[in-house]
């Protein structure tokens, strides 16, 4: 019991340390791509501190709802993160919870933002919440294939992410098939949408015909931003996870705490250098044209179920 | 190993035609096209290097790698950059069918040639039904783009697509035609690929576009 | 207690319920007092039937509680019988018309002295017992007869404002649409009787029926019943009518009669048919789907007015639960206990859950509308300053159905995704692959509806009850009074519980899977140790929604330590909205219902074909318009090219036919009913 608490907290710590790591390092990798230097790899550290230490200013029609947002959608990304697996022995909280559970803890998150958005009754807000909510639901029947044949690969039927982890143990060997890539694929680009990345959305623009996550956290500021912020980073960590450790559980069997956390460290620097070069060969969609990239993904993740179910 | 690395590079080709299908700019149809040529070389490369190891003796194969690299990864892709640069068309803006609904409709095409095949009996290797659907379906999904593109660079890069495909087949399923099919059907290809560029530039100057359904005022 | 008593109290319920019905009709002339009487004994009436059912749920569980009332009329016996099935949806009704009965308290307030509230209170108690009486009868006729009663109290409870054009003709719809669903449901029931040579429901030879009239049988009942359950595309009455309908009705529609259809369903399936084709589940499931997708794409792209969404909404969680009526059926056809107690246990639970978050959703959308006098989401917004309790309880059943953990409605659209999966991996074996195919297609289908419905409740909840107000009327709202809170209250702190105490529902169900299938839910007895944990079938742990609520409240307890202390280093300041640096902010500026749903109608306009209207008064020049109209509207589909054909066909024929049949000549009359009987004379001299 205790001995599970331990690994619980050092589980969310590990997770508030390297969260932040990787946006950074997407940044630093677009200004070498662009010639500029760019800023440190920390900054977002940098950021968050200063943020946290930040005055706030509220806006006066906001209610209740507004000033727990924040705090609810970081709780659940924080939620989510502590049910996944992140090294051999590591487990947080995975033995009583469910991959499903993850995605519903988002959707409360995000049902939070998105009313947190309209609160103040700014246009901005509603835009914004009303194309997330748009983007999220575009995305969600790949995600759940994905989860399906993750769970069908179990061969138990089981979301439950302690028999996902059972699997993941025994497979590491052969982790690179094509049904474990092509999910991976998709869970790529489901990643570049829920974490607003470029195609689909721009995070360092601030046009109101771009926006989409930053125009439902205009209006935050302070301490407030701060929890959005790591959240987002979290909610980002928790998708790279599950394509690091879940889908491809290359290297997860090794008893070694050190060199264990390396190799998650690892492919979650390879995750990012990917989600980096799509966003520098891409440039942002119209909205409308992102039901085209939520059907890739979802036709790559039917392939993947396909290649491991039907073509055997 | 092998057969996992094949299978990967072949549903790599098939994604690639998915992809090309949820495209609409004539460029990315062709970096998308000389992305699945890679793809296709890549496999006559391994295909000839396990034959390679395995007979110890040169295989013919190797010729059909260094063909492909040198023609369809550069020369015809770099001729149709050329070409698509002098039409005035860069974005595909009409369809017939919309991106989302087409892919959904491919998806269906991948279930239909994986029934086909599912249900022909004489083939009992796995693999091989594996590799002939996926190829299968790479032609059924290039025949599908020139049906839902409007424009006269998408006909060829279909054309191309269906080529790759029944590339592919002929390949992984007996590793390796006669050498002397595979060229015929490589300057087949080629001569179709030139009589049809020469086309484009004609329609284009005819009609002032290379939209193909106004070949439709030909008729008399 | 003695099972005796049970059988007491169900009496005493019924005479409640009498009684309630009386005596408001009796004192109508004074509202007040009226609406109190009518209100208290089916309050009363309502807690006994909930106290006792749950007793007999959970400690009486082989008990029968049976009673027959003898009387002469040939065929149809008052003979009432109530097993665990029965019990199950007694739990819902008593449970919910006791939380609507505090609610109707004071919601009735709007009618006094314009409307005979008396007669209101009259047919409420009479519904609410014509429901009661349907869940616990055991007779074919008997069965009938109280459907049809139940069908006719609530079109008159529909049509309680009647003098508006609009409450006409949703009740009219809604009438003919019921009746066409009774006459289905009829002739199965004659088909049943006609082969078993009984119209008892539970004690049926069912090995009489034939395979293909089974077929029929199932087919007419799944018409009958989807069109009270409202499934597509036999919904059309469904939105008219519960939106016309008075609250307090819409939320017992919607949240009690709605299932007793499913009731109907599961009673025939599994006492008269216990065997059944493959084929049965896929069409229940494709017709789950189906609903389950255009009710939710409805309910966001279409609607304005917030009864409306609801009750789309409701389309769509009925859909849910024929989805998980077909894996349920499939799973019965292919032998696969563990997958037929799953799906067993995602309709008995999401039926329960439904009832409890629905009822709550009206519930809040009868108050908006007691104190705002509009339905209307474009003239609502900024309601959670003016009524922050009944804003609080709306917001936990938006969550509760938009299914977050922990509340209840995470639990059963879990649930039903875990029927989906483990169908699928039961199928991959023996490779019947065109049904992993529809599987993959269904479950892909039910996520979309899931994220919908989220953009659903956020448009409710967002455009409703934050922000600025948009109109007067929502300028000046004010709390609901005490009765109105507290049932709403109630029903929100059900809706937590159920979810967060997953087990100790599951309880409750699992005798109603002893009952159905012989299998038990829960692999151990419940004690206060194993509180939290949801163990499934095979006794594999797969989650607790408690350990869930536990995380998320210790790290909520973490959270709130690290803010406390940087909120003394820091200070708050209100402010404006940002609003670029123009003039402030109006609440025209805001986000409209919309405005705010135009993305689902562009992406999914093949569903609704919108169209867009804008006429322009030009003023001075082109760019200073003195007005501008604006017109949006989109297409029913469902209505325009299927019933459309349907009804133009059934006209022209009858206006074809009118001259040759309808001569207007009596002789020709006579001549019809002597053809008649000589025919049905040789009919049976031949066939005998």
């Amino acid at each position: 019991m205790i001995e599970s608490i331990l690994k619980l907290i050092i589980q969310i710590m590990i997770t508030l340390l390297i969260a932040p790591l990787f946006t950074g390092v997407i940044r630093k990798m677009k200004a070498k791509v662009q010639h500029r230097v760019g800023a440190s790899v920390f900054q977002p550290y940098f950021d968050l501190t200063k943020l946290f230490k930040k005055d706030l200013v509220v806006s006066g029609t906001a209610s209740w709802i507004y000033n727990l947002a924040p705090y609810v959608y970081f709780i659940t990304a924080l939620a989510a993160m502590c049910c996944l697996p992140v090294v051999y022995g590591l487990t947080g909280f995975s033995f009583y919870t469910d991959l499903l559970v993850v995605v519903y803890l988002f959707v409360g998150g995000r049902i939070f933002m998105a009313l947190a958005a309209l609160d103040t009754g700014s246009t901005f807000g509603g835009m914004g919440s009303s194309r997330e909510m748009l983007v999220s639901a575009l995305v969600e029947p790949a995600l759940f294939i994905v989860i399906i044949t993750i769970s069908a690969r179990t061969e138990i039927a089981s979301t439950n992410i302690a028999d996902i982890y059972k699997y993941m143990a025994v497979n590491t060997g052969t982790a690179f098939t094509p049904m474990n890539i092509l999910l991976f694929a998709s869970t790529l680009l489901i990643l570049i949408a829920e974490t607003s990345r470029i195609p689909v959305d721009d995070p360092a623009t601030h046009l109101e015909l771009t926006m989409v996550h930053e125009a439902m956290i205009l209006e935050y500021s302070g301490r407030h931003l701060a929890f959005i912020e790591l959240g987002t980073y979290i909610k980002q960590l928790v998708f790279m996870t599950i394509m690091a450790n879940i889908l491809i559980p290359a290297g997860f069997d090794n008893s070694n705490f050190i060199l264990g956390f390396g190799i998650y460290l690892l492919k979650l620097l390879v995750i990012t250098v990917l989600v980096g070069l799509v966003e520098l060969n891409t440039v942002k969609f119209r909205l409308y044209s992102i039901p085209n990239f939520a059907v890739i993904a979802l036709v790559i993740s039917i392939l993947g179920f396909f290649t491991g179910f039907i073509l055997r | 190993m092998y057969h996992n690395m094949l299978n990967l590079l072949s549903i790599l080709m098939l994604i690639s035609a998915f992809s090309l299908i949820a495209n609409k700019r004539q460029n990315s149809y062709i970096s998308t096209f000389r992305f699945q040529s890679a793809l296709l070389a890549g496999i006559s490369l391994l295909v000839s290097v396990r034959a390679m190891i395995v007979t110890k003796a040169f295989d013919e194969v190797l010729i059909m790698f260094m063909l492909i690299v040198v023609f369809k990864v550069v020369v015809i892709p770099r001729y149709m950059k050329s070409t698509a640069e002098r039409v005035e068309y860069k974005v595909e803006k009409d369809f017939f069918i919309n991106i989302p609904m087409s892919m959904i409709i491919c998806c269906g095409l991948v279930v239909l040639s994986w029934y086909v095949i599912y249900n022909i009996d004489g083939i009992t290797d796995l693999d091989t039904k594996n590799y002939l659907i996926y190829s299968f379906s790479v032609v059924l999904l290039g025949l599908f783009f020139m049906i839902s593109r409007k424009k006269a660079i998408g006909q060829i890069i279909g054309f191309l697509v269906i080529e790759n495909g029944m590339f592919l087949a002929a390949m992984l399923t007996t590793e390796g035609m006669p050498m002397i099919v595979e060229l015929g059907l490589f300057f087949d290809l080629l001569t179709a690929f030139i009589i049809m560029g020469i086309f484009v530039f004609k329609i284009n100057s005819t009609f002032e576009s290379i939209d193909i359904n106004k070949l439709k005022n030909l008729k008399g | 207690m003695s099972a005796d008593y049970l059988t007491i109290s169900f009496i005493v319920c019924i005479i409640l319920y009498l009684t309630g019905a009386i005596s408001a009709l009796a004192t109508y002339s004074k509202p007040k007092v009226s609406n109190f009487l009518s209100n208290i004994f089916s309050f009363l009436a309502g807690s006994l039937l909930g106290i006792s059912v749950i007793i007999k749920l959970l400690f009486l569980k082989s008990y029968n509680i049976t009673f027959d009332f003898q009387n002469n009329i040939p065929f149809l016996n008052f003979n009432f019988k109530i097993d665990n099935l029965s019990a199950f949806f007694l739990l819902i009704t008593g449970v919910v018309s006791l939380i609507v009965s505090i609610y109707s308290f004071t919601y009735m307030k709007r009618f006094f002295f314009k409307k005979n509230v008396g007669i209101f209170g009259a047919l409420y108690n009479l519904f609410i017992l014509s429901m009661v009486l349907l869940a616990s009868s055991n007779n074919m006729l008997l069965f009938l007869v109280l459907w049809e009663l139940m069908s006719l109290l609530s079109y008159f409870l529909v049509i309680y404002e009647h003098e508006k054009d609009e409450v006409q003709k949703a009740g009219r719809t809604y009438i003919i649409m019921t009746y066409t669903g009774t006459a289905f449901i009829t002739a199965a029931f004659l088909l049943m009787a006609y082969f078993t040579k009984s119209f008892e429901l539970s004690a049926l030879s069912s090995e009489l029926i034939p395979k293909g009239y089974a077929d029929l049988i199932y087919v007419f009942l799944l018409l009958g019943f989807g069109t009270k359950a409202g499934i597509i595309p036999m919904h059309i009455w469904l939105p008219y009518a519960y939106t016309e309908a008075p609250g307090n009705v819409a939320a017992i529609m919607s949240a009690v009669m709605k299932k007793l259809s499913i009731y109907g369903m599961l009673r025939i399936i599994y006492f008269v048919l216990p065997e059944n084709a493959m084929w049965w589940g896929v069409l229940t499931l494709i017709i789950g789907t189906v609903s389950a997708v255009f009710g939710i794409a409805y309910s966001v792209a279409s609607t304005i007015n917030i009864k409306r969404l609801l009750s789309y909404s409701s389309i769509e969680n009925m859909g849910i639960i024929f989805c998980g009526m077909g894996v349920m059926l499939i799973a019965r056809a292919s032998g696969n206990s563990f997958l037929l107690s799953l799906a067993l246990t995602a309709v008995l639970l999401h039926t329960l859950n439904h009832a409890l978050f629905k009822s709550l959703l009206f519930m809040g959308a009868g108050a908006i509308q007691y104190i705002t006098g509009t339905r209307n989401m474009e003239k609502l917004g900024g309601l959670i300053k003016k009524m922050p309790y009944a804003a609080a309880f709306v917001f936990v059943g938006c969550l509760a159905i938009a299914a977050v953990p922990p509340f209840n409605g995470f639990a059963s659209e879990y649930i039903v995704f875990q029927s989906i999966i483990n169908s699928i991996v039961w199928f991959v074996p023996s490779r019947q692959f065109p049904i992993i195919i529809l599987f993959v297609i269904v479950a892909a289908c039910l996520a979309i509806t899931g994220a919908l419905v989220a953009f659903s409740y956020v448009k409710l909840f967002g455009i409703s009850f934050l922000g600025m107000p948009r109109s007067p009327e929502a300028e000046n709202a004010k709390e609901p009074e005490k009765p109105m809170l507290a049932a709403m209250a109630i029903s929100a702190l059900l809706c937590m519980v159920a979810g967060i105490c997953l087990k100790s529902v599951i309880k409750l169900i699992d005798n109603v899977s002893v009952e159905l299938i012989n299998i038990k839910l829960l692999a151990y007895d419940w004690s206060l140790s194993d509180f939290m944990h949801y163990p499934l079938g095979n006794g594999e742990l797969s989650v607790s929604t408690g350990q869930i609520a536990g995380l998320i409240a210790v790290l909520a307890l973490i959270v709130l330590a690290v803010v406390l202390m940087l909120r003394k280093r820091t200070t708050v300041q209100k402010y404006n909205t940002w609003d670029c640096g123009f003039t402030k902010l109006t609440p025209k500026m805001q986000y409209s219902a919309i405005g705010f749903s135009k993305s689902v109608r562009i992406v999914f306009r093949g569903l609704f074909k919108p169209n867009r209207d804008l006429v322009v008064t030009e003023g001075s020049g082109p760019y200073f318009m003195k007005k501008g109209n604006y017109v949006l509207s989109t297409e029913k589909v469902i209505e325009k090219y299927l019933y459309k054909p349907v009804i133009l066909a059934i006209l022209n024929f009858s206006r074809k036919t009118r001259y040759k049949i309808q001569t207007g000549s009596i002789h020709v009359y006579l001549m019809y009913f002597f053809c008649a009987l000589v025919l049905m004379l040789l009919y049976y001299s031949f066939a005998a």
